[in-house]
């Protein structure tokens, strides 16, 4: 419960979209894990260990896109820049790789 | 890799996980400052895979507990926002300073850093960040906080100061493998204003990022164990959502005394250790 006029928070809708992607990666990842774990799987594994990896993505693009729609333009630009470093990263990442 | 990975029951595995994933989720850390000390010095893995298995934990505890946490409305999403711009710069810098530095002088730096706060977060544990006055304006980094009930306002302040510690946050955490919760949450108490449960909470909706950051470039480099790291995680999962839970029916007072006694902990075993 937040006060009238709480122009801090984010839209109940926003908030909403982020806990969904976030829970929907934790659950997902979670349910493979534990049947990679228990049919000593790697592939489930590393497919479990890789859409956890990218969960924390998924809530950087969520937040993104929602901040855009909200107009909220100087906090959806940090957002994206933040996106930005996350996907040089992966991609530095699959260079290395 | 050719370091030898022992062979760990995964049931101690998971167990390990959700331990670290429980006390992290409280004090909203990622639990890497428990993890990767127990995982090389009482088990024996490898440094750099106990990092990398350490990294994809802070990813399960940071994602599970947010979830509850956004919920409750605790995550200041702008302010997460804003200090993880420094954090990302502060990944970069990390790499720069590491040449300067030795990881022994690193290390001392960082045990003085957490000793001092650990001391400063005891010393004011009993002071609150919260206004009852709700006409105060939080500001746009500020915001409202519902505890039993009751609404109080927040405000930011030493924000230059909220922004070094997430630089230096960063800087750590390619540096040592670790989230950086450990700087954040105690200066956002201790020094800019933020209730522990905000600051917790915002905390670990951002290391969550600065890890999958780092996370992607030891992935492709091979040093993600599967199987090891999805045991730690798997277990890391249940634990984080018990802490994040936990957290709500603990006194800000008793969080910070925790949170403070860790920092010492920490501090003094970084301090004894030579890397």
């Amino acid at each position: 419960m937040k006060p009238a006029g709480a122009d801090q928070a984010l839209e109940p809708g926003l908030t909403r979209a982020l806990e969904l992607a976030l829970g929907a990666g934790v659950a997902l990842s979670g349910a493979l894990l534990f049947a990679g774990l228990a049919l000593d799987q790697l592939a489930l594994m590393r497919v479990g260990l890789l859409l956890l990896l990218f969960t924390p993505v998924a809530r950087v693009v969520v937040l993104t896109v929602g901040l855009f729609h909200q107009k909220d333009w100087g906090f959806a630009v940090v957002s994206l820049w933040i996106l930005l470093v996350l996907l040089s990263s992966i991609s530095l990442g699959s260079l290395l790789g | 890799m050719n370091e030898a990975i022992p062979h760990i029951p995964a049931l101690l595995l998971a167990a390990i996980g959700a331990a670290t994933g429980l006390v992290g989720a409280m004090l909203g850390l990622g639990g890497g400052v428990f993890l990767v000390p127990l995982l090389t010095l009482a088990l024996g893995v490898p440094i750099r895979i106990a990092i990398a298995a350490s990294l994809v934990s802070v990813i399960a505890t940071a994602s599970a507990s947010a979830t509850v946490n956004l919920s409750r409305g605790f995550v200041n999403v702008r302010l997460g926002l804003a200090l993880e711009v420094a954090t990302s710069l502060g990944g970069l810098a990390g790499g720069l300073a590491a040449a300067a530095l030795s990881t022994r002088q690193l290390f001392l730096l960082f045990a003085v850093t957490l000793g001092a706060m650990g001391l400063v977060m005891a010393a004011r544990a009993g002071k609150r960040n919260v206004i009852a006055d709700l006409s105060v304006e939080p500001g746009r980094l500020g915001g409202y906080l519902t505890e039993a009930g009751t609404t109080y306002v927040y405000r930011l302040k030493r924000m230059p100061l909220a922004m070094a510690v997430s630089l230096a946050a960063g800087a750590v955490s390619g540096l040592l493998g670790l989230g950086g919760g450990i700087l954040k949450v105690p200066a956002l108490s201790s020094f800019c204003g933020i209730p522990i449960r905000i600051a917790s909470a915002t905390s670990t909706f951002m290391i969550g990022v600065t890890a999958a950051a780092s996370a992607f470039i030891y992935w492709s480099r091979g040093d993600i164990a599967v199987p090891l790291a999805s045991a730690v995680a798997l277990g890391a999962l249940p634990g984080s959502l018990a802490g994040a839970r936990l957290a709500e029916h603990v006194q800000a007072r008793s969080l910070k005394m925790v949170m403070a006694l860790v920092l010492l902990l920490v501090g003094a075993r970084m301090a004894m250790t030579q890397p």
